[in-house]
């Protein structure tokens, strides 16, 4: 079957609106593919970075528990 | 042989779960060997499970289920209703975190991790949560990050932020995320309130940036840092300390302050407590559903008549206030569950088969149905002929209490809305509930003009 192609001018109001609706576009679409994005590397590389630092975090409280301790042991002793 | 694998149990490939003349087994994979032997010899298995934070098994004989190609066949203790994470209330939802963390930390002690954090992997079993997976460990490599990492954040760290600093509602999240809710929106709907929060900065905010950055799988994998064994405790540790702190008060919703007792006579109470004990004990309910349960106080007199109770409530708060309760009496047979009646818990996931609706993890032996039916006819608009179908579809027996529009509470939910309940009253309600059930029990409560009425299904 035939179709008749009807001729019709892009105006400027016309060119607006698909301007407006490609930059919807660009905006709505994820960055990446949503079904192709691997979803465990940054997890592990956030570990890497983040497990030794409250490590060292977790020592220090320990430590300054630990000293708390002593000194008021220190002066629970001193106290007449 | 005739076994059947249940729809719910197919993402890992240690192992699955399957029925056999109605007894539920696991299924080890030979796979899987290593990591299965280690979590026995190692001390895990006893250590777990002597502090009912691991479901018990026995190994049965592999003729005995049939199968040849498996490793171990194991017969679970079953627990005895299954819930879902988008059912908890905040309370239970922590229990599961810390439970899942302590398993981890207990884990690692023993040379072994969790490779699975799912929130579906805890049951609550008596009381408590217990994890039901005993395939979710595997031999700990020096230096490997905690994999289940990510899946912990989701199913569990995210929800409870949003459900402290957000709405308690936002646990019903998980009902659409049945993989936990992403950190992404967990990050954005936080806002500037994760900023207040390390756990939330670190676990949640930062978490869900590092995951955006390194997404793109075109590009070669990051080298990432090895983590310690005490880098990995250290995690471990900050997790369960930012969980313990989390809280909510449940105070200031609609039934909080209202209670099972209002706007009853004490005669009209007590008639309904002797009415509703001599209904379950008639009915010999092994199972009793307590719908509408509020903070459940005929859910506890169901549980002293023998019944193992399912408390249901659309209210977080009053789920959360009966959850309190079942912890602090230290109850093993009441479970509450944060369901709206009027939208349960739909068949979920893959096929609709992962995750089973509330009709299908029924019948109950009983339902209780206690000063229900006028938020339903009148809140909700809903016609005694559907309601009774409904309940038709729950359980064996229904106690069912009638509420005339003229009640002093059903009053109250028609003051700000035109009347237009004209089917609203006695005969209309038995002739629809009649076409269901056999009404073996009908009695008028003392000083009110309700009816409580205990109903059997035919053949039921």
């Amino acid at each position: 079957m035939r179709v008749a192609r009807v001729p019709h001018r892009v105006t400027g109001s016309r060119m607006l609106q698909i301007l407006a609706v490609l930059c919807a576009v660009s905006v709505a679409a994820p960055p990446a593919a949503h079904a192709y994005i691997d979803p465990l590397s940054g997890s592990v590389v956030l570990q890497g970075s983040v497990a030794g630092v409250l490590a060292a975090l977790l020592t220090i409280r320990h430590w300054w528990a630990s000293a708390i301790r002593l000194v008021r042991a220190w002066f629970a002793r001193a106290a007449p | 042989m005739s076994l059947t694998r249940l729809p719910s149990s197919f993402r890992d490939p240690s192992g699955f779960l399957f029925r056999h003349h109605d007894t539920l087994y696991r299924y080890v994979a030979s796979s899987y060997a290593a990591h299965y032997d280690a979590v026995m010899r190692s001390g895990l298995y006893d250590e777990l499970t002597a502090a009912d934070l691991l479901i018990p098994h026995d190994e049965t004989a592999l003729t005995e289920a049939g199968i040849l190609d498996a490793h171990r066949i194991l017969r679970p203790q079953p627990v005895s209703f299954v819930s879902y994470p988008y059912e908890w209330c905040f309370g239970q939802l922590k229990a599961a975190a810390l439970c899942t963390l302590e398993i981890q930390r207990r884990a690692l002690a023993r040379g072994l991790t969790l490779k699975d954090a799912s929130a579906c992997n805890i049951q609550f079993h008596r009381g408590r949560p217990i994890l039901i997976d005993t395939l979710s460990f595997e031999v700990y490599q020096e230096g490997a990050p905690w994999i289940a990492y990510r899946q912990f954040c989701e199913h569990f760290l995210a929800p409870l932020l949003l459900m402290s600093r957000v709405h308690a509602d936002a646990g019903r999240w998980l009902r659409e995320y049945l993989d936990g809710v992403p950190l992404e929106v967990a990050a954005r709907v936080l806002g500037a309130r994760a900023a207040l929060s390390p756990a939330a900065l670190i676990h949640v905010r930062l978490h869900a940036r590092t995951i955006r950055r390194f997404s793109d799988s075109a590009k070669p994998p990051p080298r990432a840092r090895p983590v310690s064994k005490t880098g990995l405790a250290a995690l471990i540790e900050h997790l369960a300390a930012s969980i313990r702190r989390f809280d909510w008060r449940p105070s200031g919703t609609e039934w909080t302050e209202y209670g099972n007792t209002r706007g009853y006579a004490r005669e009209t109470l007590d008639a309904k407590r002797a009415l509703v004990r001599e209904g379950i004990l008639s009915a010999g309910a092994v199972t009793v559903w307590d719908v509408g349960a509020n903070t459940g106080e005929f859910s506890r007199l169901a549980a002293q008549a023998g019944a193992s109770v399912v408390a249901l409530d659309a209210d977080p708060a009053a789920v959360e206030l009966n959850y309190r309760g079942v912890v602090a009496g230290g109850e093993r047979s009441i479970l509450p569950l944060v369901i709206d009646i009027a939208n349960p818990s739909p068949a979920l996931g893959w096929d609709l088969r992962e995750r089973m609706s509330l009709a299908g993890r029924g019948p109950a032996d009983v339902v209780l149905a206690l000063a229900l039916v006028h938020h339903l006819a009148i809140s909700q608009n809903l016609p005694f002929d559907l309601m009774a179908e409904g309940f038709a579809r729950l359980g064996r027996t229904l106690i069912i209490e009638y509420v005339p529009k003229d009640d002093a509470q059903a009053r109250r939910l028609l003051r700000s809305r035109p009347d237009i309940f004209t089917s609203y009253d006695r005969a209309t309600f038995e002739g629809a509930f009649r076409r269901f059930f056999d009404v073996t029990r009908c009695e008028a409560l003392p000083s009110s003009g309700r009816v409580l009425y205990t109903m059997v299904k035919p053949g039921g």
